[in-house]
């Protein structure tokens, strides 16, 4: 690039720089042409270029660039109206996406089973609420936070962290359980048979992880569950099926609510547990 | 007041005792701490870094209580951490962990936080490397992108664990500088098993010995505890307490000289595995 004879009067460069509106289109072109070989019409024209305002484009072109990756559920959560900061918070967690597989093999599971016994309702409701409690114990294992332990050290780590993770997590499997009900054809099946049961069990492990690893308290409640449900079945007697057994029941609901209550008042009263890495470790 | 001051800290994993009623003040500067593994050097980080709870004793940060909600939110308003194993979200590329702990740290503002997310990675040499996955970056990278986080927003205390591991000789030196800069005010507290980052970073060390602080006081006054004690010699001597050849090939010991003996000037390195030595032989033999 060489300068040329020719060179721009100021006033041309000052419109130029500060509105190029106001030139005609081909003299514009002309002198932006002009421009490519010019460096001495180059330098003048930085003389009228606000500085500011270069700096706070080029600022946007690299937020934008940098803007890390918006997964479909991080995108899904702030639309529906969560802060961008915690809808990432949330997002991020790899547990997400182990909550996710756990329920399609849990739906799966649920689905086998069904075709192995003519009791699909029975398999539902002893199966399905295990799935919440899954998906949340997977957002808290200890491998679930992105930032591992030096996130534990930062203001927002915690107990409100810990309820939304659980909010959106437990959520998020209530509605493939939904999904999964449908598709085993389990439909008529009280939704009250099988949510409290799933709070339950979900808070539960939570309350129990408070002095458990997560593994310990989720296979101690899975256990406890099954051996729960199969023995309330045989007091009832054989003949009754399990979707009618007490457990399922008014009265078994009502136990479950307690039950659920407990494990509420253990979470909030040990929530500080929340606060170390300690906890569920 | 004092910044950051322990109190009777107690901490047990089982009938493991990994401290053993720790009681130690921190004021604004570099602070060393030196033990072998397993002396309570990152359990005495973690508790102060508020990421585990102790058994008994108390932290005040900043005349706060961290065991209090309050205290605790105050103390991690005011810290970086960076853990001995931090661990990543692989996919995550440098920016993107950066990013997400300068989120967890209440940078709610959008620009503000990638302005600081920016600047952190360019401290520690990691500007054409941000965008690329943390599972890409080599292990020397991967520390210097959990260096970054810690230094998100200039924090008033800041916690290192073993920072400079697996970092090679020029990043390492690299870390000293923009330790020296970027802490300056701050109280850093640095555990490391390298007596020559103690000796060239800080103003204050201390050696943690089977969950006890047996020495605090400046690296020159730690070397000084072997004035007398370390010696040159072609063989050894088998009455000397630590022994080892030299690149000179000469034999450099530590312990009671024999009469004659060329003593040598001791480094920080030497006060250091004297005192080691010392709780060594302790357990060895112990009082009756």
């Amino acid at each position: 690039m060489t300068d040329t004879d020719w060179h721009a009067s100021d006033e041309l460069i000052a419109r130029f720089a500060t509105d190029p509106s106001n030139i005609d289109h081909a003299r514009a072109a002309s002198l932006e042409a002009h421009l490519v070989d010019c460096a001495r019409c180059r330098s003048q024209i930085n003389e009228h270029v606000d500085s500011s305002f270069l700096d706070d484009s080029w600022a946007r072109i690299a937020d934008e660039i940098d803007r890390p990756h918006e997964s479909p559920i991080e995108r899904l959560l702030r639309t529906s109206g969560m802060p961008a900061g915690w809808a990432r918070l949330i997002s991020a967690t790899p547990g997400l996406r182990g909550a996710g597989a756990i329920s399609v093999v849990a739906i799966l599971i649920v689905a086998v089973l069904s075709s192995l016994t003519t009791d699909t309702a029975g398999a539902f409701l002893i199966f399905a609420p295990l799935l919440p409690m899954a998906a949340v114990a997977a957002s808290f294992h200890p491998t679930a936070d992105p930032a591992g332990e030096a996130g534990v050290a930062t203001p927002l780590h915690g107990w409100a962290l810990a309820v939304r993770r659980t909010l959106v997590l437990g959520g998020g499997a209530l509605v493939l359980i939904g999904l999964a009900e449908l598709a085993v054809g389990a439909v008529g099946v009280p939704i009250a048979a099988w949510v409290l049961p799933s709070l339950a069990l979900a808070a539960g492990a939570l309350a129990l992880g408070t002095w458990l690893r997560i593994e310990a308290a989720v296979g101690s409640l899975v256990a406890g569950w099954v051996v729960l449900v199969c023995a309330v079945r045989w007091l009832d007697g054989t003949d009754v099926s399990f979707a009618d057994s007490t457990t399922f029941a008014l009265g078994g609901r009502l136990c479950t609510v307690a039950a659920l209550v407990l494990a509420v008042a253990v979470i909030v009263v040990r929530r500080d547990r929340f606060q170390t890495m300690e906890v569920f470790t | 007041m004092t910044a950051v001051q322990v109190k009777g800290l107690a901490k047990r994993f089982g009938p493991v005792v990994a401290l053993d009623d720790v009681d130690i003040d921190f004021e604004p500067g570099i602070n060393g701490l030196l033990g072998p593994n397993g002396a309570g050097k990152t359990t005495l980080l973690r508790i102060v870094a508020t990421a585990m709870a102790p058994d008994r004793g108390r932290v005040e940060a900043f005349g706060a209580d961290v065991s209090t909600r309050e205290g605790r939110l105050a103390a991690r308003r005011n810290l970086g951490y960076l853990p001995q194993e931090p661990g990543f979200h692989r996919n995550f590329s440098a920016f993107d962990f950066v990013d997400y702990v300068a989120i967890l740290k209440e940078w709610g503002n959008r620009k503000n936080r990638h302005d600081e997310v920016r600047r952190v990675l360019s401290l520690v040499g990691l500007e054409r490397e941000m965008h690329k996955r943390i599972s890409q970056l080599s292990g020397g990278m991967r520390r210097r992108v959990a260096i970054a986080q810690a230094l998100i927003g200039n924090p008033q205390l800041l916690i290192l664990d073993e920072p400079t591991a697996g970092l090679d000789p020029e990043q390492r030196l690299r870390f000293r500088e923009l330790l020296g800069t970027a802490a300056a005010g701050s109280i850093v507290l640095l555990s490391t098993h390298q007596t020559d980052d103690v000796a060239a970073l800080c103003q204050r060390v201390v050696v943690l010995l089977d969950g006890r602080i047996t020495f605090s006081g400046t690296p020159s006054a730690l070397a000084e505890l072997a004035v007398g004690r370390v010696w040159t010699a072609a063989t050894r001597d088998p009455n000397a307490d630590l022994a080892w050849v030299t690149g000179e090939g000469r034999v450099r010991q530590i312990g009671s000289p024999p009469s004659g003996a060329e003593l040598v000037a001791p480094t920080v390195e030497d006060g250091y595995l004297l005192l080691a030595g010392r709780s060594a032989d302790a357990l060895a033999n112990p009082a009756p």
